[in-house]
């Protein structure tokens, strides 16, 4: 039983694993020859990816900072504050969180349309901002913090901030670690938001790129996507002993 | 830090690195790569020509054309121009079949082949053939 259970896990990992080894594979060959005609094609004939590439970084860099400075004060007021109304607006923080995209994304079209932010970079940065998903998963994990210590800086301040900075983060940091690549995975790979609310393409993502491929030429697809995957790929060997920590020790509590 | 994490420290100090020096020099190392070219357009010359009056007298006239430096028909003559490649406009070369005309003063009349407003290469540094990019020299 425990060896089918291996075999399971080894044949999965493979169905996973299939597509990034055969991207990386394909773009070192063009018709069956090895070669780096694809990656030269890519960054040295395809101007317009530099751009976009740096784009990708700074929506994902800007959105997981600011998203974090929003999402630590808030899941901390729903886990410590007492006010008439928490379980209602909690509620609602899930039911947004379990919203596809699809749905949201005209009322942000048209909000941003409005407000005139249509082909900007603060029309992607600022919808993504606030984001249900951090709060909820940071609010499950503060329910096992050491209450104590936060009553503890409770007497020597009344400041919120400092009771965050000094008694909260030091016992979320595994948390913070977490949310922060998952919601930089997110950013990193947003395609829709991009394509519906910007024009000019020197403003576009790397997804973009990718998903507009065809248009350039050569073949640049696949060096591109390996690229593509590189920064997400570092990210989680950085930082994957804390996804784990970060997810399921609030749970386990 | 442990050496795992030094070791993905710099491979991603490298990889940005990496990124960033390209950002800033594909360009001027795909330029590098491109033949370099001199052009300029047809010469509009006059050309000498002869006709009978109604007195039944040879009279010389001149007439305006476009002509072309007849030095430069001894090899194949390349005109210039544009194409988007991946979201730039970029030059290129076409090889031109000329139909020549009359001969006067060093140039040489262009029948067809080349249009008025086109550039034509007069001097290049290797050997272009029909459809390559070009860097044009102003």
């Amino acid at each position: 039983m425990k060896k089918l259970g291996i075999v399971l896990f080894i044949a999965a990992a493979l169905v996973f694993a299939a597509p990034v080894v055969m991207t990386a594979y394909g773009s070192f060959v063009s018709e069956g020859i090895p070669t780096l005609q694809n990656y030269a094609d890519l960054l040295f004939d395809c101007f317009i990816f530099y751009p976009m590439f740096w784009n990708s970084v700074l929506y994902a860099v800007v959105i997981t900072a600011v998203q974090l400075l929003v999402i630590v004060p808030c899941a901390f007021g729903f886990s410590q504050a007492k006010f008439r109304g928490k379980g209602a607006l909690f509620t609602a923080y899930i039911i947004l969180m379990m919203m596809p995209l699809q749905v949201t994304i005209l009322p942000n079209y048209i909000g941003l349309r409005d407000m005139g932010l249509i082909d900007t970079r603060l029309g992607i940065i600022l919808p993504m901002t606030f984001s249900p998903f951090g709060v909820v998963v940071m609010h499950q994990y503060m329910k096992s913090i050491d209450g104590s210590i936060i009553e503890a800086t409770r007497l020597e301040t009344n400041s919120i901030l400092r009771i965050i900075l000094t008694s909260v983060i030091p016992q979320i940091r595994a948390c913070i670690f977490a949310v922060a690549i998952f919601v930089f995975a997110d950013c990193w790979n947003m395609l829709e938001q991009p394509m519906l609310f910007l024009k000019r393409t020197e403003l576009k993502t790397l997804s973009v790129f990718i998903a507009d491929a065809d248009k350039y030429s050569g073949n640049v697809l696949l060096p591109a996507s390996v690229i593509f995957m590189i920064p997400i790929f570092l990210l989680y060997l950085f930082f994957n002993e804390y996804l784990e920590k970060g997810l399921t020790l609030g749970e386990l509590s | 830090m442990s050496f795992h994490k030094k070791l993905l420290t710099a491979i991603t100090v490298i990889f940005f690195a990496a990124m960033l020096f390209l950002t800033v020099s594909a360009r001027a190392i795909h330029n590098a790569t491109l033949p370099q070219v001199t052009a300029e357009r047809l010469s509009s010359v006059q050309f000498p020509f002869e006709y009978t009056d109604e007195n039944g007298n040879v009279m010389t006239g001149t007439k305006s054309a476009l002509a072309i430096r007849s030095d430069l028909l001894g090899s194949d003559v390349f005109v210039l121009y544009q194409r988007e490649k991946n979201g730039d406009m970029r030059d290129y070369v076409r090889l031109a079949v000329i139909e020549t005309g009359e001969e006067y003063n060093g140039f040489t009349e262009v029948l067809s082949g080349i249009g008025y407003g086109d550039k034509f290469v007069i001097s290049t540094d290797s050997i272009l053939s029909d459809g390559d990019e070009v860097l044009v020299e102003e």
